[in-house]
């Protein structure tokens, strides 16, 4: 009941958004037809003795104009002579039809045609003849395109037509009061009066609950109506505008259960996990699938503008189509395709953003330096008792590092880490050509991204090609393909951050002539000397996956497609530096290269029987290998490194070194969805898995699951007119994860072992350095997911929620083993752990009005996890597993204020250092003293995102918090942690954050203790990381059709955007998301401003 | 119907693509297993490879503090820079049992077992026969002996483990010292009559004399003192062996001593003419496998840096820094001055041979400093010396005190670290001593068997031995009346000094807390107590092996 409160609170949340949203039901407008422009379009048509017919599909097909006439009361055979130069269309059809005897009219693009008399007929026969013809063109809301086969049906009547291929429908209805609804899978239902208008053109809304969406869900795709497990698409497109370079950073809180970490250099890719950690220390790494392909490279060799759509894979029962791979969640991500249309769409952005910290930091500048040195030695800088008065006889520059004393004589106040860091920038362009015929479609693109960090010398160059391309050889016959290359450039060595913050403002990198001083304090080499030289770090990517469809002849339904993916990755890091090795100059080349190709057969039957059993079957037989070399070749000491890394047998001492290790997996999986009436919904799931990691008796896994789901909302009996649509689902499955390869092989390293003589050879030995198992085994989970789907009020408030508890039995654990043995560890399979939680998602329509709309999502997601069992008896305490306790129980000492002057400490603690609890009383502070105190979980984490639109202006706001709750969340934080640069003379040479709240006299009340001496036991400290976090603000701007039009481009858009702009947090240092705090070498998550366009034409 | 036939003739075809069997056999691409690594004489030989450079690693280059743990906080030399769990400047904090910084030598040492019992283990179902049989067994048995025989020093009793580990244990318990002493006992034993002659063996291999020579030693511990004898006198009157009484090897020619040169680069093995070496332990620079590098101070035995004093911060009363540092001459090189020597070592322990012992001489205990900064003209040439310090400079300080110039190679240091030929001036990765070192020399053998002679009541022959070294370094002769464990120590610090891995003599003998607290009165050191002779149990490793309980140390 520990959520109690919490969910109390959410309630809260959604109870305020009802009530909002309740007071604005109905305020719903239909728009009115639009001005008679089509009219006035400037026409050229030469025919001469053409058919009435031909004419007006020439002039529909060349000018964007639907026709609608009635063949049976229009001869459409009748030769007409037609020339003009552009002039206006209704001069043209004046010219053509008046002769006939017909009469038109006109609404939006759509122009019908009547025969002359019978309007004037018609309209007298009102009471007498029950038929009106009413024409009109239906088109989507976004997109402006026609939308075919939608329903009009007459209300109270089963009379119904649908639109054709170009959205255009006519109808006969009785009277004037007739009332037409629409109604079109993924759109809200429209209803117009008929009234004394002819001609109706509807505007459709796309459901926002959106329950025809169409997921990716492993080996094929479903309806999201049809979907039985926990599956969610993340809403990629709010994120659009945010500055980011990888796909996932648009994922940060914007899915439950699907938690993205922070970054901070240029190009890293970010942390996934989902749903909590279920391994301890197997693999925590989520399954990517691109395009249906097991994608093994990182995710920051995708360009995000690539990718249409994200699926996550979240419980058991959906993620078991992947099997043993799947236990740590699978992400499915798909690449865009070619759209119909008219002409081929091209849309080209481009932005420019700033990187700058979020959080600024800085090392200690001169004054604070000095006073740090007396502070350390505070006993003999200060006079007893209390020690607050200076004492005169001490003189703070005989204690000063030998290097400083000059530049404490001279003034010098060198601000290392400014010199050390400048403003960054991402620069990215995007560039796409894409469209679909009814045979062929494509997608082709190429992107630019440049982003250079804080950090000199920090950069990332991403250039990206890609080409996806399908097409219908036969009719039952397709093939395609997608295909891309990214080169990315990490290329550039930045300053040694550790020694940047470590270095004294008292000493400077270059001499008073200019000249760089090689080791400016004698002990740490000056940090710059890395920037020197050349740095290379090329990591490439070419991807290919060749797929065919063949739709078995005679068997309807019946379709196999075998998938061929190809993944090469090769990557190139060449160094140079004339500083390195002592001085005498190091180069380094290596490269290495993955190479992982799939074959997947897939065999689908998919047919609905009597439209009431739908089946879809899916048979998937495949196989995947992965080999990766690398070959690695250094040289040191070097009389002329012009020649760098290209010339590596200058130097006097070569090395040379190589690795490679191969995969394998072969794999079957069917899976049976099974729909009734779409009301009842099974699916079915089991997969056998081999692997090559897998220990010699424990080659192949079998992983079943199932699970079904009820729509409540079609049921007949279901009367709640405010509720649009309701499921309940439930699953059950299991899943793997994988050992790490050759965990289960004792291995003996082999090595340069020793040299007998002056000047003899180097002879090798070997070493046992790991104990084999046999039996290792993956670890499986297994879960229960419940959850249900809601859609009310016509989308304005729809979500999901899911909770689920899942068990990982057989843990992969290095486990701590006494190295009496001669290991220190061995793979096994230790136990059961447990993970439960609960995800909320909301999205509501806060506000609908015709200029203004205001909507809200809002994501909640809490996990909670607990180790249930463990192998053999007991805790094992030096692995840090505990029964009953998270995965990230923190067992340390207890720490109760600092030692203060007057008190005697006890034996091997200091005054000025923290006082340990001895909680067993015993008078002494041993191993046994230490207790639980808390863990590094999160209680949940939440978001809220927000999006105002007001005429063509958005603004976009998401915030995004994690909260640790009670003993949660916490992380280490300890601006001594390395202990040996805080110690002794290291102590007073280095320096430390600015703001550091170290133990003075002054300051007895201090968080961490006084440096240069270290205790007997120095626990640290650990701290709340609670957050929150105003990730995302953006503002866009979309001009108006009218000027598009006349620029000759269909959509314009302008915008600008934050990241990172806020964050209130207890905890101190860099960041808690990055857990970057008060030690050394931390990089600072980024602050970003962009400025972007975005062209289609 | 016929659909379904189609159907099912679909599935068929499908089901029938199939991987061969051998698909998912895993076969490790760039490492070996221990299925193939043990057949051929070669592979075994790997193995002991591997064992000499685990021993060169435990206790010489593991890195720049755990080699160290053997001399500080003893009655040699203390912390020059009391502020962490380092350098024993205070036992509560370098002998807590969860601090990881002990915990790496009995892990150290027990992989040497380990690596041995799996040779033991698994040599006879491999190829290897006769002669190449006896050598593997009396390598990896000697290996052993030397582990255990270390364990038992350091942590007392300990659990015995003599066969291969193939899964995971978790229930060890201790066995007594006595019985870890007569394993070692047994194991050196068989090396001593199995392991080759040392005029046959390579240079820095173990020979029969270096298992005879440590036979002794554990004899000396398991108090069987005639066996110790014999032990000791079966190196000692091997025809092969001698004291080096002359002057000889690389730097013969320059000004110096025969102690001196023991200890120049390159002098250490036989085949540069020493016969006084038992058991070299090899370094060579910037070789791959020879654990010593110009490039880094990482991997190299730093004595050095920790034994010769920061002589760059001698400060004189006017605030003049007159020393150039750091320099390749007498004032140490690199060092830093972390092993301060005692009083007792610089001082006390030469007062009746000051002027005449060899091993006291300028070359060999450097009292004396040159000025050496050319840009200090007013100072550049002068000497000054530590037993007249120049005002403004104490004695002994970190900056400024006697040491032993067997830690340091003054003008031989590898090329590539000098900054400046001329001035001598070296770049910040030195710090290393750039030389072989002596496990054990022919000299300790006779303190041995001095120490067995005094155990069974024997001081004339016990003075004897002494005096045989003592005369090597032109030392008065000392009477039979005045030998005794404590004289026989401190001639231990005279002829062996930073050289000795000083705590397993004071710990073999339970002599830790007297010999620092009473004797040499270490000033810093604190907390020692009586219990401090032995080192406690790891916790790490009473908590691992939670199926049964290994007894903590008392005072622990």
């Amino acid at each position: 009941m520990k959520y109690k409160p919490l969910l109390v609170k959410i309630m809260r949340i959604t109870f305020l958004q009802l009530a909002i949203v309740l007071s604005i039901v109905g305020s719903s407008l239909a728009k009115n037809g639009k001005a008679q422009a089509v009219l006035k379009t400037k026409i050229s048509i030469n025919e001469t003795g053409t058919e009435l017919g031909a004419v007006l599909n020439k002039l529909e097909k060349n000018y964007d104009i639907n026709f609608v006439y009635s063949p049976q009361l229009i001869d459409v055979k009748q030769k007409v002579n037609v020339f003009t130069q552009m002039r206006p269309l209704s001069e043209i059809l004046d010219q053509v039809l008046t002769p006939l005897k017909l009469t038109y009219e006109a609404s939006g693009d759509v122009i019908v045609i009547r025969n002359l008399n019978s309007t004037a007929s018609q309209a007298g026969q009102i009471n007498t003849a029950p038929q009106i013809m009413v024409t009109g063109k239906v088109v989507d809301e976004k997109k402006g395109e026609p939308l075919p086969g939608v329903t009009i049906k007459i209300k109270g009547t089963t009379t119904a037509v649908s639109t054709n291929s170009n959205g255009v429908f006519s109808i006969s209805v009785p009277n004037a009061e007739s009332v037409l609804v629409f109604s079109f899978i993924g759109y809200d239902n429209e209803e117009r009066v008929v009234g004394n208008t002819t001609i109706i053109n509807v505007v459709m809304k796309e459901n926002q609950h959106n329950l025809s969406e169409v997921l990716v869900v492993g080996y094929g795709t479903q309806k999201k109506s049809d979907i039985t497990g926990s599956v969610v698409r993340a809403d990629l497109d709010s994120f659009r505008q945010s500055p980011d370079v990888n796909v996932l950073q648009l994922l940060q809180g914007a899915v439950p259960g699907l938690n993205i970490g922070q970054v901070t250099s240029a190009g890293q890719t970010p942390s996934i996990q989902v749903r909590g950690q279920s391994t301890i220390s197997g693999s925590t790494g989520v399954l990517i699938v691109l395009d249906g392909i097991v994608y093994a490279g990182d995710l920051s060799r995708l360009n995000p503008n690539d990718i249409a759509s994200i699926d996550i894979l979240k419980d058991a029962s959906s993620k078991a189509i992947y099997g043993a791979s799947a236990a740590n969640g699978v992400m499915l991500i798909t690449s865009k395709k070619g759209k119909k249309g008219d002409k081929p769409v091209i849309n080209f952005s481009s932005s420019y953003a700033s990187q700058n910290p979020a959080q600024v930091m800085h090392p200690l500048d001169r004054n604070e330096f000095i006073q740090k040195v007396k502070d350390i030695l505070w006993q003999q800088a200060y006079l007893a008792p209390d020690y607050l008065t200076p004492n005169p006889a001490f003189n703070v520059r005989s204690k000063l590092d030998a290097t400083q004393v000059a530049g404490y004589d001279d003034g010098t106040d060198f601000d290392w880490y400014g010199a050390a860091t400048r403003p960054g920038f991402i620069f990215d362009n995007q560039l796409s050509v894409s469209n679909a015929t009814d045979k062929t479609n494509f997608y082709v693109s190429g992107g630019y991204t440049k982003q250079t960090g804080f950090i000199i010398n920090d950069q990332f160059i991403r250039k990206s090609v890609r080409v996806n391309l399908e097409t219908k050889v036969f009719n039952w016959l397709s093939i395609g393909t997608q295909t891309f290359a990214t080169l990315n450039d990490y290329s550039g060595a930045s300053p040694d951050l550790r020694s940047i913050q470590l270095y004294s403002p008292l000493n400077t990198p270059f001499s008073s002539s200019g000249a760089i001083n090689l080791t400016p304090n004698g002990s740490i080499n000056n940090p710059f000397l890395g920037t020197y030289g050349n740095d290379l770090d090329h990591r490439n990517t070419i991807s290919g996956n060749f797929y065919g469809i063949l739709n078995i002849p005679g068997v309807d339904g019946l379709s196999y497609r075998v998938n061929f993916g190809n993944n090469y990755y090769w990557n190139q890091r060449y160094t140079a530096n004339q500083y390195s090795a002592n001085f005498t100059g190091a180069v380094g080349k290596s490269n290495d290269d993955t190479y992982d190709y799939s074959i997947d057969n897939i065999l689908n039957y998919n047919r609905t029987f009597n439209q009431v059993h739908k089946i879809d079957l899916t048979l998937v037989y495949g196989a995947r290998q992965l080999e990766f070399q690398s070959t690695n070749a250094t040289g040191t000491g070097y009389n002329n490194i012009a020649l760098g890394y290209n010339s590596i047998q200058q130097g006097l001492i070569l090395k040379n070194t190589s690795n490679a290790y191969s995969d394998e997996y072969n794999y079957q999986t069917g899976r049976l969805n099974y729909g009734y009436k779409s009301k009842y919904l099974l699916t079915a799931t089991i997969r056998r898995d081999g692997y090559s990691g897998f220990a010699a008796n424990k080659k192949f896994g079998l992983f079943p699951s199932v699970a079904a789901a009820w729509v409540a909302s079609n049921e007949p009996f279901f009367k709640l007119t405010w509720v649009d649509d309701l499921k309940f689902r439930a699953g059950y499955g299991s899943n793997g994860n994988l050992t790490n390869r050759y965990a289960s092989l004792a291995t003996v390293s082999q090595g340069a072992a020793y040299v007998f003589g002056d000047n003899g050879a180097t002879l090798f030995g070997q070493q046992v350095t790991s104990l084999s198992n046999s039996d290792l085994s993956w670890e499986t989970t297994t879960g229960i997911n419940v959850g249900v789907d809601f859609s009310f009020l016509k989308g304005r408030i729809s979500g999901t929620i899911d909770w689920y508890n899942t068990n990982t039995n057989d843990l992969l654990f290095n486990v701590k083993i006494p190295t009496i043995t001669g290991f220190g560890s061995i793979n096994t399979n230790v136990g059961k752990l447990n993970n439960t939680g609960t995800e909320i998602s909301l999205n509501t329509v806060n506000v609908r009005l015709k200029d203004f709309q205001w909507r809200s999502t809002i994501n909640f997601a809490s996990n909670k996890n607990k180790i249930v069992a463990l192998t053999g008896s007991g805790d094992l305490v030096t692995s840090n597993l505990f029964i009953g306790q998270p995965l990230g129980a923190i067992y340390n000492y207890q720490t109760n204020g600092m030692w203060q002057i007057g008190e005697t400490p006890i034996a091997g603690f200091y005054v000025g250092g923290n006082k340990l609890v001895d909680q067993n009383g015993d008078g002494k502070i041993t191993s046994d003293d230490r207790v639980i105190l808390g863990h590094t979980e999160p209680a949940y984490r939440l978001s809220v995102g927000n999006t105002f639109s007001y005429k063509q202006f958005t603004l976009f706001a998401f915030v995004n918090s994690v909260q640790g709750g009670k003993n949660g969340y916490l992380g280490y934080n300890n601006p001594w942690s390395d202990l040996g640069i805080q110690q002794g003379d290291n102590a007073i040479r280095n320096n430390w954050f600015s703001g550091t709240d170290y133990w003075s006299p002054r300051n007895p009340g201090a968080t961490y203790r006084v440096t240069g001496s270290v205790p007997a036991t120095d626990p640290g400290l650990y701290q709340d990381r609670s957050f929150i976090r105003l990730q995302e603000v953006s503002l866009s701007y979309d001009f108006s059709t009218r000027l598009t039009t006349k620029l000759g481009l269909k959509n314009l858009r302008l915008y600008i955007s934050g990241k990172n702009l806020a964050t209130w947090t207890k905890w101190t240092g860099w960041d808690p998301e990055s857990i970057q705090g008060l030690a050394y070498g931390a990089a600072p998550v980024i602050k970003a401003y962009a400025l972007g366009l975005n062209v289609t034409l | 119907m016929r659909n379904i036939h189609k159907f099912l003739v679909c599935t068929l075809i499908f089901c029938t693509v199939s991987c061969k069997k051998s698909y998912l056999d895993e076969v490790p691409l760039d490492f070996a297993s221990t299925v193939n690594s043990f057949k051929t004489a070669q592979d075994f030989n790997a193995s002991i490879y591997n064992l000499y450079s685990a021993v060169r690693t435990e206790f010489y280059s593991s890195d720049e503090q755990s080699p160290f743990d053997y001399i500080y906080g003893l009655d040699l030399v203390y912390d020059g820079q009391p502020s962490g769990p380092q350098r024993f400047n205070d036992y509560a904090v370098s002998t807590n049992p969860s601090n990881s910084y002990l915990t790496s030598h009995w892990t150290r040492l027990y992989k040497i077992i380990s690596e041995s019992n799996t040779i033991l283990s698994r040599l006879p179902a491999s190829s290897v026969t006769g002669a190449d049989l006896v050598f593997i067994q009396a390598n990896a048995r000697f290996f052993r002996g030397f582990a255990y025989r270390t364990l038992a020093y350091l942590y007392g009793g300990v659990p015995l483990v003599l066969q291969e580990v193939t899964s995971p244990k978790t229930n060890y318990t201790r066995a007594t010292q006595a019985e870890v002493y007569a394993q070692a006992i047994s194991d050196l034993a068989f090396a001593s009559t199995s392991l080759p002659a040392i005029n046959t063996v390579k240079d820095g291999q173990v020979s029969n004399l270096v298992a005879y020579h440590f036979l002794a030693e554990v004899y000396l511990a398991a108090k069987q003192y005639t066996n110790a004898i014999t032990a000791a006198t079966a190196v000692i009157s091997n025809p092969n062996m001698a004291l080096m009484n002359s002057r000889f090897g690389s730097q013969s020619t320059d000004p110096g001593d025969v102690y001196w040169d023991l200890f120049r680069p390159k002098n250490q093995n036989r085949s540069a003419g020493n016969r006084e070496a038992l058991w070299v332990i090899q370094f060579e620079n910037d070789v791959p496998g020879g654990s010593s590098s110009a490039t880094a101070i990482a991997g190299s035995y730093q004595l050095e840096r920790q034994c010769a004093p920061l002589t760059r911060d001698v400060t004189l009363a006017g605030g003049k820094k007159p020393f150039l540092w750091p320099v390749s001459d007498y004032t140490g090189g690199r060092g830093i001055g972390w092993a301060i020597s005692t009083k007792y070592f610089t001082n006390t322990i030469w007062q009746s041979d000051f002027n005449n012992d060899m091993r006291n001489s300028k070359y060999n205990f450097v009292r004396q400093f040159t000025y050496n900064d050319p840009n200090q003209p007013a100072f550049f040439g002068q000497t000054i010396s530590t037993e007249n310090p120049p005002a403004g400079v104490t004695v002994p300080s970190r900056v400024f005190y006697a040491y032993q110039s067997k830690c340091t190679t003054p003008g031989r240091h590898p090329s590539a670290l000098y900054l400046n030929v001329t001035t001598g001036l070296l770049s910040s990765a030195a710090g290393g001593t750039y030389a072989d070192q002596y496990m054990c020399r022919l000299a300790e053998t006779y303190l041995i068997r001095a120490e067995a002679y005094l155990g069974a009541n024997d001081p004339g022959n016990a003075a004897a031995d002494i005096n045989i070294v003592r005369a090597r370094a032109n030392a008065s002769s000392v009477l039979p009346a005045n030998v005794d464990i404590n004289y026989i120590l401190d001639e231990r610090m005279r002829e062996l000094g930073i050289e000795e891995k000083r705590r397993l003599t004071l710990a073999r003998l339970g002599l830790v807390y007297d010999r620092t607290v009473n004797v040499a009165h270490n000033p810093v050191a604190a907390n020692v107590k009586p219990t401090s002779n032995l080192w406690p149990i790891p916790q790490s490793e009473i908590e691992s092996n939670k199926d049964a309980v290994l007894t903590q140390n008392p005072g622990y």
